[in-house]
């Protein structure tokens, strides 16, 4: 089990080593993007709009991997996770975590807006 | 003194057809309406702005405000507020429908409505999170630029 980063220990702005992030990916999370491309794509009617919320949420996976302790943390039962929002309306939104140990940010899910997840989750019960 | 307002049982804004719509400043202690004094509330005649539901009937308990039909929650809390039209529009279909007693109640409803759906989205984005958490660390994919767009690209093969 990932084990739950501690909240707090290091500050944005603060270097810790020099060395790069490294990001990576909860296997779902590229399936999320996909999902939420082609639910951009369907609902606009535009294939390429959702190429671009692609483009954006890769923007943002970019963004967490140059600055990962800019997200901001959450609380309660997220505690120890960030959140960082992008794209064109800060709809994308992604939830990490930040192992300092390993210099690696988690990304754990990528979701648009609301992003189904009322339907998704009673899916995913039922199955 | 001619009331200004006329309408649901907690003076929504509402004017007579001849009136338009009416916005209401709150002022503070002292207020007119036409010159008239009103209350401790102005009313400014506007067209089709802004609505706020406020009482201009018999004074009530400190900051409570009456309650409304159809098992509606007491309104606790008085605010000025703009709808846009078609909103102020939807929302008087609803009261003069009966669904709902005021245009605050309907306001109200609506609110609430979102913030439930928004937490039972919260709860479920949580759940997601915490489920997706307990995968161990060397299971995840290394990202390197543009791999999100070979994935789509892929998908709609």
């Amino acid at each position: 089990m990932a084990a739950r980063p501690a909240a707090g220990r290091l500050r944005p702005g603060r270097r810790l080593t020099g060395r790069p992030w490294r990001l990576a990916l909860h296997p779902l999370v590229p399936g999320d993007v996909v999902r939420i491309g082609r639910h951009i794509a369907e609902v606009s009617g535009d294939s390429s709009a959702g190429r671009r919320r692609v483009e954006e949420a890769e923007a943002l996976l970019a963004a967490i991997a140059e600055t990962p302790l800019l997200g901001a943390p959450l609380d309660g039962a997220l505690d120890g996770f960030r959140r960082r929002q992008g794209g064109r309306d800060g709809r994308l939104t992604a939830i990490y975590a930040v192992d300092e140990a390993a210099i690696t940010a988690r990304v754990l899910l990528v979701a648009f807006g609301a992003a189904d997840w009322t339907s998704r989750a009673a899916r995913r019960r039922d199955a | 003194m001619e009331p200004s307002i006329s309408g649901g049982d907690d003076g929504v804004g509402v004017g007579a057809p001849d009136e338009g719509s009416w916005v209401l400043v709150v002022l503070g202690e002292k207020a007119v309406d036409g010159g008239l004094q009103v209350d401790d509330h102005r009313c400014v005649r506007a067209s089709r702005v802004i609505i706020y539901c406020m009482s201009l009937r018999a004074p009530r308990a400190p900051g409570i405000l009456p309650e409304h039909r159809n098992g509606e929650q007491p309104m606790t809390v008085k605010q000025t507020t703009s709808y846009t039209d078609e909103a102020f529009a939807f929302a008087r279909e609803l009261v003069e429908d009966g669904e709902f007693g005021s245009i605050s109640a309907a306001a109200s409803a609506a609110l609430l409505r979102m913030k439930r759906a928004r937490d039972a989205e919260a709860r479920l984005l949580e759940a997601e999170v915490l489920r997706r958490a307990q995968l161990p660390p060397d299971q995840y994919v290394a990202w390197r630029p543009g791999l999100l767009l070979d994935a789509y690209d892929r998908a709609g093969d």
